[in-house]
């Protein structure tokens, strides 16, 4: 967002598209949304900010129709409406793309938005809409493989397709851009200003001010489930007004990192070539990471950055050569890797780092557990909890854990990932593999990764930090690559300039 | 009319609310088993005298039922094991035939000499294994559906038993498709009630020790997570594919296990019906118990009085054997119901105020 975006229409007196009034909701003992208000006019981008937890998800989970409101009005159009099911919702023509993608997997995403059509309309016709669709946006869309095989970024892409397709006039975008890379980005925000322009109404939910201040024009913020800023004009505030208004006054700063000294080459991978089903997802790539170095892998999502990921901690058979401190790896188990300090916090870590319906102490002694530092045979339970309840505390997991007792998949977001950390960096960490590891943590947990990361470095151990979030690589790494179709393309330059990297992310042939 | 019912996960289900639900689950359950029961002919006064008194209270009664508890208890541990990692074994029936068929040939060959009994119970543990090894590993290597491979596995080996009751292993004496009845050295001791017999220590072992395993030692914890989420498993350096084999492995040997103490503690020789039923007693049980290995015992005894109770109900009342997998199905679709309803909350929205 290097430029401002302009020609802004000051929709002021237009007439509302919704109302929010006095909307409540309680899930047991938590007060997840506290007589909140929220007004969105017609041809607006209506930021909506908030840490995680704040209600952001709660609060469009109601108007959606998954969730029942306990008390308060929705007003969509100026007259109430009971929005009762996701397809009560669409035909008031409330439409959302959530941040967990409701896509059936096996399906392709013409399929999925066919079927989210459902009865309303023939396949015929939900391709013509398709086709309408992609003729007036710019939006890169695999119509025809199916969404498993897709990147997240890609299915998010199909995500935002079904919605529009679907004739969402009060459109809500679930944090985005968290996945998107900066041109990308920039796209889907004049995307939205072109939305609104022809009088869509968007709800636009971000953790990044600066979107904000681009694309938005009012603001809302939610703190702990209440309305603490009120649909002000992004003109009339700051950056600071934001951030204040979000978390209540801490620091959140981008971290910056001075100059660094860098050790010994720690990862070599020379030659490497991973094939996922046939295709040659990572081609030919050779990486160096040094002691005390972040190495950071920009690019956008679905290029083979998991792929390599998973090739570096042996989860896939590759070709090629991988050595980490002079040891040769290139056969080598998971297992043995690990030991030779090998660390990895995937993107997905519900899915790859945690065992959701174990406790957060089982969680968290896995890999001591598993190398047989809590006992060779026997694990005493206690064991497992004293380990568990010393990184609790060393890594600030917040909220009721029960002592560790509590299952991980009740812990928010922010506290899972600190979960995995506390697990992966261990002080026998040597390479730290991080692919995308604040997605969808809100500032202040975002900022406490990020110096976790540092901190391993100056202990010496060297990161591989794979991102599509431009800020935190270019905030963090010492040395920045990027990947394009499972290829590495780099600069003369350790730390090229941003448009560089884009014109990398994208223009690689 | 039901677009104001919607259905929300609970964030958490208390200890406390769910051994209510449990509870009150069960209640619900026993009585339309009665209402069943009476449907079906059974005087309404004998109920208490034919499913309470004769199987738990009286001593010859309490002794069948314990001696039927005992292979269920095995057939749950075998359900147990494969259902915490997602590995549906519902051809229970097929390894704990191969057990006792092992066992049997033990017995029949003499193998072994002195250490006779230990043999055939190997054996019976290693016919268990070996059944469901392959369909293990087809399920492993290849992501063949284990449903389908162990279900069709347990016909092939009960046609295999009746090959061998009608063939080699078929009593020459009499015309009835048994095989001779074992020696004495080839028999598990008995307590002097009843059938009882050694074989409720064997199966009490093995649930002592399949507990152990799970909950104190590093292969158990390997395979809660394992079984749980097995790519993170594999991504944190576990063998997945390892522990979900051997625990695999261990669930058959228990199958064949039970067949080993059904021929050597019971029957004392081998027949046609050996394990009848015992796929569903042994996942219902599993069910039952939470696939908590402590627990089975005790769920056990209670599956075990109820099959006992269906034997006399049917000679007595003339009430069809099968009221018993009725009943079965009611507590099992109960209890299913119940812990739905303690995880969602059903609510229906309230009609506001234009």
């Amino acid at each position: 967002m290097a430029s401002q975006m302009t020609n802004r229409a000051a929709p002021s007196g237009a007439a509302l598209a919704l109302c929010v009034r006095g909307v409540s909701k309680t899930f047991g003992d938590a007060v997840v949304l506290d007589a909140a208000n929220f007004e969105l006019r017609q041809g607006e981008v209506h930021a909506l900010l908030g840490e995680n937890g704040a209600g952001k998800s709660t609060l469009m989970n109601i108007l959606t129709g998954i969730y029942a409101a306990d008390a308060g009005t929705v007003e969509v159009d100026g007259a109430a409406v009971q929005v009762q099911s996701p397809a009560a919702a669409q035909v008031l023509g409330i439409g959302m793309v959530h941040q967990h993608f409701k896509l059936v997997m096996p399906f392709t995403g013409r399929e999925n938005v066919r079927l989210a059509a459902g009865a309303t309309a023939t396949w015929a016709e939900t391709d013509a809409r398709i086709d309408d669709v992609l003729k007036r946006i710019n939006l890169k869309v695999e119509l025809d493989i199916p969404v498993v095989k897709l990147s997240i970024a890609e299915r998010q892409r199909i995500e935002i397709l079904k919605a529009l397709t679907l004739g969402a006039r009060i459109l809500i975008l679930d944090e985005p851009t968290a996945v998107l890379t900066d041109q990308e980005a920039e796209m889907l925000l004049a995307l939205m200003r072109d939305l609104a322009a022809s009088d869509h109404a968007i709800i636009f939910i971000t953790h990044k001010l600066r979107e904000v201040i681009a694309a938005g024009d009012r603001v809302s913020t939610l703190r702990r489930g209440k309305m603490v800023m009120h649909g002000d004009q992004v003109a009339d505030i700051t950056s600071a007004d934001l951030s204040t208004a979000m978390i209540g006054g801490q620091d959140i700063s981008q971290i910056e990192r001075g100059e660094t000294s860098l050790g010994a080459p720690l990862l070599q991978a020379t030659n490497l070539t991973v094939f996922d089903g046939g295709v040659k997802a990572v081609d030919d790539v050779a990486l160096t990471v040094h002691q005390g170095e972040i190495v950071g892998l920009a690019g956008v999502g679905g290029n083979g950055q998991r792929e390599l990921a998973e090739a570096l901690l042996g989860l896939r058979p590759c070709q090629g050569g991988i050595s980490l401190g002079g040891e040769n790896l290139s056969d080598a188990s998971v297992s043995h890797r690990r030991s030779s300090g090998v660390r990895y916090v995937p993107a997905d870590r519900s899915s790859d780092a945690l065992s959701p319906n174990n406790s957060l102490a089982d969680n968290l002694s896995a890999t001591a557990v598993r190398t047989g530092k809590l006992g060779r045979m026997f694990t005493s339970p206690k064991r497992i909890t004293d380990q568990a309840k010393s990184l609790i505390a060393a890594f600030a997991i917040a909220g009721d854990t029960a002592g560790g007792r509590r299952p991980v998949r009740l812990l928010s977001g922010g506290n899972a990932q600190k979960a995995v950390l506390a697990r992966e960096l261990d002080i026998e960490a040597r390479l730290i593999i991080a692919h995308s590891p604040t997605r969808g943590l809100d500032v202040a947990a975002c900022r406490y990764v990020h110096d976790r990361l540092v901190e391993a470095t100056a202990r010496g151990a060297g990161v591989l930090l794979i991102s599509e979030d431009l800020e935190e690589i270019l905030a963090l790494s010492d040395h920045i690559h990027v990947i394009s179709r499972g290829k590495l393309a780099t600069t003369a330059n350790a730390k090229p300039r941003r448009e560089d990297i884009g014109a990398l992310m994208l223009g690689h042939v | 009319m039901f677009e104001r019912v919607t259905l929300e996960r609970r964030a958490e289900t208390g200890a406390l609310r769910s051994a209510l639900v449990y509870v009150i689950a069960l209640a619900v359950a026993t009585t339309l088993s009665l209402g069943v029961m009476i449907a079906a002919g059974v005087p309404t006064g004998a109920l208490f005298e034919e499913l309470v008194v004769q199987v738990f209270l009286s001593e010859a009664g309490l002794a069948r039922t314990v001696t039927m508890a005992t292979p269920m208890i095995l057939a749950a541990l075998a359900a147990a094991l494969c259902l915490r990692l997602k590995f549906w074994n519902i051809g229970i029936e097929g390894q704990l035939i191969m057990g006792a068929i092992l066992a049997t040939a033990v017995a029949l060959y003499d193998i072994g000499g002195a250490a006779r009994l230990p043999v055939m119970l190997l054996a019976s543990a290693l016919g268990g294994a070996l059944w469901v090894a392959a369909p293990a590993i087809l399920k492993l290597r290849f992501g063949v559906s284990e449903v389908i491979v162990t279900l069709l596995l347990s016909n092939v080996a009960f046609l295999f038993l009746q090959h061998l009751l009608f063939g080699p292993f078929g009593d020459t004496s009499h015309n009835f498709p048994t095989s001779p009845v074992f020696d004495e050295t080839e028999k598990l001791a008995r307590f002097g009630y009843g059938d009882t017999n050694t074989g409720l220590i064997i199966a009490l072992v093995a649930v002592a020790a399949i507990a152990l395993v799970t909950h104190r030692m590093r292969f158990g914890f390997a395979a809660r997570f394992a079984g749980d989420n097995a790519r993170a498993s594999e991504a944190l350096g576990f063998n997945t594919g390892r522990i979900m084999l051997i625990s695999i492995l261990a669930g058959g040997a228990m199958a064949g296990l039970a067949g080993g103490v059904i021929v050597a503690g019971t029957e004392h020789r081998l027949t046609q019906v050996v394990g009848l039923n015992m796929t569903f007693n042994g996942i219902i049980i599993a069910a039952l118990a939470r696939n908590a290995p402590l627990m089975i015992p005790i769920v056990s005894f209670f599956i075990a009085g109820l099959s006992v109770a269906s034997a006399s109900l049917k000679v007595f009342y003339g009430v069809s054997e099968g009221i018993v997998l009725i009943i079965q199905g009611i507590i099992l679709l109960t209890l299913v119901t119940f812990q739905f309803a303690s995880t969602y909350r059903v609510t229906i929205a309230r009609q506001r105020p234009a």
